[in-house]
């Protein structure tokens, strides 16, 4: 019997294994995910979400029912209570901009010195990869007026408010 | 069996054929691990975005020897940059808003010369010293269909391939659509206390929309009756469309009212051929105008351009 | 089997597995590399605060219209002069935006530096020109406008 036979097998399995264990490796390795298009994919929405609320306050009344001043000014100062929303114009306007999106709304602003956060709109629970974008706007005692909402201003006030959304793709 | 020397061509297989299968293994996963994160893709990516961000939020430039402005529309041999923001004043500085979408510089962006267009936008990539254009696509859509402005359908580029990775940014908009004008509660002006009315001078280039709000409701089941021009009864479709805008959309509206409700008037434009001035009157049952009179409100006046929402997607391929 | 520990013929086979292994791990690294790059300039386009600038940009430019119309309501009812008013409320504005900036770790700077009106009769309602200095700063990225001239007069 000849066992010189069996000696490149071994060689070459060996060497099969080593290249083998050497993909395995690499692609465990954390650093092998692809951040590439998440973060590509992240830029987007961020820059979408940011449009959807830069339209909805640069749009004048004759485009859109209520601008992001008006919708803010009409606000009755109750917090959302999931899933029902506090601000709905808003919320049909952001839904309208932007399909298969959710999003959350707060409002944030002084009063008194004191900083008060508020949650308007509440879609759930943010996603993975959510992002932030915020828009400002500045109600006085005559938008609150005009939108019929609850913010109470005195007369010679201006409060400024910060909208802020954090959305995330469903 | 005492010529053995045959057998090691049989073992030698064995061997390279285990190497050559762990390698062709390793090749099929290899490439798929580090497409990804290769060079060419990325800078697809920031194309796209560089593209779309200079569009929507740029108002473009032009620039000679005696002159410069953001009013390249009306300057195309000057072209530096493109850019489709709207600009009010395009002399002086910060003027421009973004999102917004001018109606003039889209019609311009639609005419420029192909290699022109490629050259400033920066679509195109430097491989070893020579140049090569992306394939690219630039189009204004809403609700899926493309617009149209003008009567030209608004995309730029070619065909999407469905067999290439793309990079694709889409961003939202205000395009110009005509104009409003947007009248609310007491500055209506009105013929009787049923009539809003309103004086048109033709003429115009897109339909016009007349904005009813705060309407101030005086009896049971208000609605709207008829709309006239210099005394002819205006007929739907033909000579109008009425809608109430609901947030960004519009529903169709039926007659009858209520005192939230926004009631737009979209009437076409053949109507008002003459440089001479109409009078539109508007009206109603159950809801009463104070503001009666003799003299008018003129749209021409009071109009804003009326912008509706829409999405530039930018998309570029090598 | 002792033939077998004196054949060494086949080593180039074990070595080229090893050769090819290396050559795998050195690609893995540049590729590595090329996604840590992709990653920061990726991330430069996210962090970039082109809209937070842009926002206290345009929001100031807003506002100081805004003051001004409040301005000459307040003023109709009261004895104090338009600067004075006008300063009160920018102040009250600054002290707003500023706080909500801080909130995000950034810092924004409003200062009216002048209330100004070319025919000099700033106490009436003729004020026409704003100055003001806006600073921003997010830690990366510093952006100075000094001064932002803003026009009132619409």
């Amino acid at each position: 019997m000849n066992e010189k036979g069996q000696l490149h097998t071994l060689e070459g399995l060996a060497a099969a294994l080593m290249i083998t264990m050497t993909v395995l490796v690499i692609s465990q390795s954390t650093m092998m995910v692809t951040p590439q298009n998440e973060l590509a994919v992240n830029v987007h929405l961020e820059q979408l979400s940011s449009d959807a609320l830069a339209v909805i306050d640069t749009a004048d009344s004759g485009s859109v029912e209520h601008d992001l001043t008006e919708c803010v000014s009409s606000w009755n100062m109750m917090e959302a209570t999931y899933p029902a929303s506090s601000l709905c114009d808003l919320d049909d306007e952001l839904s309208y901009l932007l399909p298969g999106v959710l999003y959350n709304i707060e409002l944030a602003y002084f009063k008194d010195q004191n900083l008060n956060v508020k949650k308007v709109i509440i879609n759930g629970p943010p996603g993975e990869n959510s992002v932030v974008v915020r828009r400002f706007v500045t109600i006085t005692n005559e938008t609150v007026n005009d939108a019929g909402g609850g913010w109470n201003l005195k007369e010679d006030e201006l409060r400024v408010v910060e909208v802020r959304m954090t959305t995330w793709k469903v | 069996m005492k010529d053995e020397s045959g057998q090691i061509a049989v073992d030698f297989l064995l061997g390279i054929s285990l190497v050559l299968i762990a390698l062709s293994f390793t090749m099929q996963f290899v490439p798929g691990l580090f497409t990804s994160g290769s060079a060419g893709e990325s800078s697809l990516d920031y194309t796209a975005y560089r593209t779309a961000t200079i569009l929507v939020e740029d108002t473009g430039w032009w620039e000679h020897s005696t002159g410069n402005g953001t009013d390249w529309e009306t300057h195309t041999s000057d072209l530096m940059r493109i850019g489709l923001a709207v600009d009010d004043e395009p002399g002086t500085r910060l003027t421009n808003v973004p999102n917004l979408i001018s109606k003039d510089k889209i019609g311009q962006f639609m005419l420029l010369d192909e290699s022109i267009m490629v050259e400033v936008l920066g679509l195109y990539n430097n491989v070893d010293g020579s140049r090569f254009a992306y394939g690219y696509n630039i189009s204004i859509t809403k609700k899926g269909a493309i617009i149209n402005v003008n009567n030209t359908a608004i995309t730029r580029g070619t065909t999407v391939p469905d067999d290439q990775e793309i990079a694709k940014i889409s961003r939202i908009v205000l395009i110009e659509h005509g104009t409003t004008a947007v009248l609310k509660g007491d500055s209506i002006t009105s013929s009787s206390s049923s009539k809003a009315t309103v004086n048109i001078t033709g003429p115009f280039e897109e339909n016009i929309t007349i904005q009813l709000q705060n309407l101030n409701i005086s009896g049971v089941g208000p609605a709207f009756v008829n709309a006239s021009l210099d005394g002819a009864i205006l007929t739907q479709p033909a000579d109008m469309t009425i809608y109430r805008l609901e947030g960004w959309d519009h529903s169709p509206f039926s007659g009858s009212l209520n005192g939230t409700d926004v009631i737009c008037f979209n009437i076409d434009n053949s109507l008002f051929n003459m440089g001479t001035e109409y009078r539109i009157d508007l009206e109603f049952s159950n809801v009463t105008f104070n503001n009666t009179g003799t003299s008018f409100v003129n749209y021409n006046n009071i109009s804003s351009p009326l912008y509706e929402p829409a999405y530039l997607t930018v998309e570029v391929w090598q | 089997m002792e033939s077998m520990k004196d054949n060494t013929n086949g080593q180039w086979i074990i070595l080229s597995g090893l050769v090819i292994s290396l050559i795998l791990i050195g690609l893995a690294t540049l590729a590595n590399q090329a996604v840590i790059a992709g990653y920061h300039s990726s991330n430069a386009a996210l962090e970039f605060p082109k809209e937070s600038i842009r926002e206290l940009n345009s929001h100031t430019r807003d506002n100081a219209r805004i003051i001004k119309d409040l301005t000459l309501h307040i003023n109709s009812t009261s004895n104090d002069t338009v600067p004075f008013i006008y300063e009160g409320l920018f102040k009250n504005y600054s002290e707003q935006i500023e706080g909500l900036y801080a909130l995000h770790g950034e810092t924004a700077d409003l200062t009216l530096v002048s209330v100004n009106s070319t025919n000099g009769t700033v106490n009436t309602s003729d004020i026409d020109m704003i100055f003001v200095n806006i600073t921003y700063f997010d830690g990366n990225t510093y952006y100075s406008s000094r001064p932002e001239i803003i026009e009132v007069n619409e």
